[in-house]
């Protein structure tokens, strides 16, 4: 083995034995750090596009239903008044 | 298992044995080419990291129509030029000698490097200049042909050449004065 090759094996070496693990740990935190950056654009990004659209006077891009207030909201789904006593002559 | 049924397991499921084994299978060698551009340890760790974030966050664009090392150590020299040129030592290295005409020197033989002893080519490289010994470690330590390093360093074939055969000389040169008389 030439002295240039011995060169290489050395590098190898003091990798192996003093660097592998820890660069190795650093590169997984750079990617776990990347990925959960990338998840929360990804999960945000089109909607918050979405809002500044909207907000600056577009149409909505997405398909998605946005929730708003209704002047006559209650719990009642058929809008009527509740049954009130019913009369004595009726009773059975 | 090849390469590229590891990348194709990573992408599915990001699977972290497939992260370690491509991790394994270059990291020292992406380090010590790290090492011969870049010459500081804590340097070539630093760039050790980022090139294997690259890779790993760029392993879907990979395509498989080269291998997987030679995009590797793509990725590796580039990063590390990007490096010298932001640190300014760029200029030693991208300097030009290109118009200039050959020496007609006799070329010395590649033999009369490589059959120095580890610590005479320490003290030989110690005394060259940042661009001459990067060029001999591309060429002697990581086998780069020179085409490649012409391409890496923005030169052209001939004056990458002719800078080889320089320090080539100035090597031998430099060996000779030192440990030519001790061993007379």
């Amino acid at each position: 083995m030439n002295a240039f090759l011995q060169l290489q094996d050395q590098d190898l070496q003091s990798f192996s034995t003093e660097r592998q693990h820890s660069i190795r740990q650093r590169v997984e935190r750079s990617l776990r750090s990347a990925e959960h950056l990338a998840s929360i654009i990804e999960l945000f990004g089109p909607v918050l596009a979405d809002t500044l659209n909207v907000m600056s006077g577009g149409d909505t891009l997405r398909e998605m239903e946005y929730l708003s207030l209704q002047e006559s909201g209650d719990d009642d789904p058929f809008g009527q008044p509740p049954p009130g006593p019913v009369p004595a002559a009726d009773l059975p | 298992m090849e390469d590229m049924d590891l990348i194709r397991a990573y992408r599915e499921r990001k699977h972290a044995l497939c992260f370690q084994l491509l991790y394994d299978r270059y990291a020292g060698r992406i380090y010590s080419k790290a090492m011969t551009m870049l010459h500081r340890e804590s340097e070539a760790e630093d760039a050790t990291q980022e090139i294997f974030t690259k890779v790993f966050l760029n392993l879907d664009k990979f395509e498989g129509q080269s291998k997987f090392s030679t995009w590797v150590y793509s990725i590796t020299y580039n990063l590390c030029i990007d490096r010298i040129r932001k640190n300014k030592r760029g200029r030693d290295l991208f300097a030009g000698e290109v118009d200039e005409a050959p020496d007609p020197v006799e070329e010395v033989p590649d033999e009369a490097l490589l059959s120095m002893q580890l610590s005479e080519l320490r003290y030989v490289l110690g005394q060259l200049t940042e661009a001459e010994r990067t060029l001999l470690l591309l060429k002697y330590k990581d086998g780069v042909k020179i085409k490649a390093i012409a391409h890496l360093l923005g030169k052209n074939e001939s004056a990458v050449k002719m800078q080889l055969k320089r320090t080539k000389e100035k090597a031998k040169r430099l060996h000779d004065r030192r440990f030519a008389s001790v061993a007379s």
